[in-house]
């Protein structure tokens, strides 16, 4: 029977039995989508009512994306001790990222978020053919994120920008390794490049001197390192919390990507109804849950 | 069998069933309103940033802008905007404001709740190192007048540390017979 008003409706356990249906879904039980006609509801015997499963199900989502905030929050700890510590080799180093590509990424992904909502919004109202867009939309704008990202990383290898002891420092710059002493956890000064190239060698335990060795001129890879990031030799401290920070994030966007493909392959042969829409809930809230990630990400990174 | 909604369930809470309840679909208008809140906080964020550094670089252009220091207040400002983002994006997007999510709220609140005392206490932690000189239950003007105390000692007795030989040269008629490995007292004949 289909009701003048297009709503759900809900499964009442004291209601009358039965909403089983014909035409191949005998002994199946059966609720009112949202287009008025009768869909399978997928109810699991151990579930009271339709929305029970559904709640228990983004409960469950939910827990696990609890557990997601507590991994990237360790991540962001890290950050926040490391940036507390030495505080002007994060500024330099993060003028080595470019604020406007970070931007882009941002909107790209609020953009996804959009999308994403708006497919579950779509898989309330029955309307396969938008679900199946606005998945793929969304699998288009994370694939955008990843290419941005993509730009971003080989512009940083161009440059020598690696994480960690990889840092390609200018030469001269003694490393972390070399130093004598215990000068563990004392803020480091980085001293500015000295002009007029002397070559001067570093004494023992001093504090370091900057070797200012006379860079070739006019060659387009010492242009690019003019920075004075390239000459403090904590770098690549700041270079591993943003390449792990971000490496994990892109991995868990190309997770996503993949789960919304599946769930777009299966959308596009009828498997998501008004009545049961719970795998398009639960990955939408996976996914608002990496753009969330990124929202916090993108601000500790690229613009202080 | 008619249902009765009032009848209440045996097996424990439930909203209230029956022909009146139904699934909410989501709004798009409200879908669309919440997605522009977001743009516009992003695009407040980045040109706080801009303002803070005092100059910008859209896509090659370079440009100067007017700076202003925000000091400690940037990191705040900056992490407030990133935070109203994430609670629109929650809020709307997650449907967290929909009646029946009260415990993915909670599950939302609490580990962020988590987060937050983990990151202040070890900010408190970190941010505090070599600050204090000493960290103990004596009053530090006890301390400080216990190191003058050892201080004036220390100048009075100055010159007995010079340290006065006690072993002297070994005497090799001590046992009647001559020390070994004694080269000294082995000349060639």
């Amino acid at each position: 029977m289909a009701s003048t008003t297009p709503t759900l409706t809900v499964d009442d356990p004291h209601a009358e039995v039965g909403h089983h249906g014909g035409d191949g879904h005998h002994d199946e039980h059966m609720l009112m989508g949202y287009d008025g006609t009768m869909k399978p509801s997928r109810l699991q015997h151990h579930f009271v009512s339709s929305e029970q499963q559904f709640d228990s199900a983004k409960l469950g989502m939910w827990l696990f994306l609890a557990t997601e905030i507590l991994l990237f929050g360790a991540l962001f700890v890290a950050y926040g001790i490391f940036r507390v510590l030495y505080p002007e080799v994060f500024q330099e180093a993060s003028a080595q990222l470019d604020t406007m590509l970070g931007a882009v990424n941002t909107l790209v992904l609020l953009l996804s978020s959009l999308s994403m909502a708006w497919a579950i919004r779509a898989a309330q109202m029955d309307n396969r053919k938008l679900l199946v867009q606005m998945l793929v939309v969304t699998i288009v704008l994370a694939s955008g994120f990843l290419v941005v990202k993509y730009f971003e990383y080989t512009d940083k290898f161009a440059k020598g920008i690696y994480p960690g002891y990889n840092f390609e420092l200018a030469e001269g710059t003694p490393t972390v390794s070399e130093l004598s002493g215990v000068v563990a956890l004392t803020p480091q000064v980085a001293i500015p490049p000295s002009h007029g190239g002397e070559e001067s060698a570093p004494p023992d335990g001093a504090p370091p001197v900057v070797g200012a060795a006379e860079a070739p001129p006019a060659s387009a890879t010492e242009d690019k390192r003019a920075s004075p990031i390239f000459e403090n030799r904590r770098a690549g401290l700041f270079f591993s919390i943003y390449y792990v920070m971000t490496g994990i994030h892109a991995l868990h966007i190309l997770i996503g990507i993949i789960a919304i493909g599946i769930l777009a392959w299966k959308a596009n042969k009828g498997a998501y109804t008004s009545v049961w829409y719970t795998p398009v809930e639960n990955v939408g809230l996976y996914w608002h849950v990496v753009d969330i990630i990124w929202i916090f990400v993108f601000p500790l990174m690229y613009l202080i | 069998m008619a249902s009765s909604p009032k009848t209440p369930h045996p097996e424990g809470q439930t909203p209230p069933h029956g022909p009146g309840h139904h699934h909410h679909v989501i709004s798009d208008s409200m879908l669309k309103r919440t997605f522009g809140i977001l743009v516009a906080l992003t695009v407040l964020t980045v040109v706080l940033a801009v303002l803070e550094r005092g100059w910008g670089d859209f896509f090659g252009f370079y440009f100067e802008a007017p700076q202003i220091h925000f000091g400690p207040f940037s990191i705040v400002v900056a992490l407030g905007i990133a935070g109203a983002k994430a609670y629109f994006v929650a809020a709307n997007f997650m449907g967290l404001r929909e009646p029946g999510n009260a415990t993915n709220r909670l599950v939302l609140v609490g580990s962020t709740l988590f987060l937050v005392i983990f990151f202040s206490i070890t900010y408190l932690d970190v941010a505090f190192r070599d600050t204090f000189f000493e960290l103990s239950a004596v009053d530090i003007d006890v301390l400080a007048e216990q190191d003058a105390q050892a201080a004036e000692i220390q100048t009075v007795i100055q010159d007995r540390f010079d340290a006065e030989a006690v072993v002297e040269e070994a005497d090799p008629a001590l046992f009647g017979r001559t020390l070994p490995a004694d080269t000294t007292a082995a000349p060639a004949n």
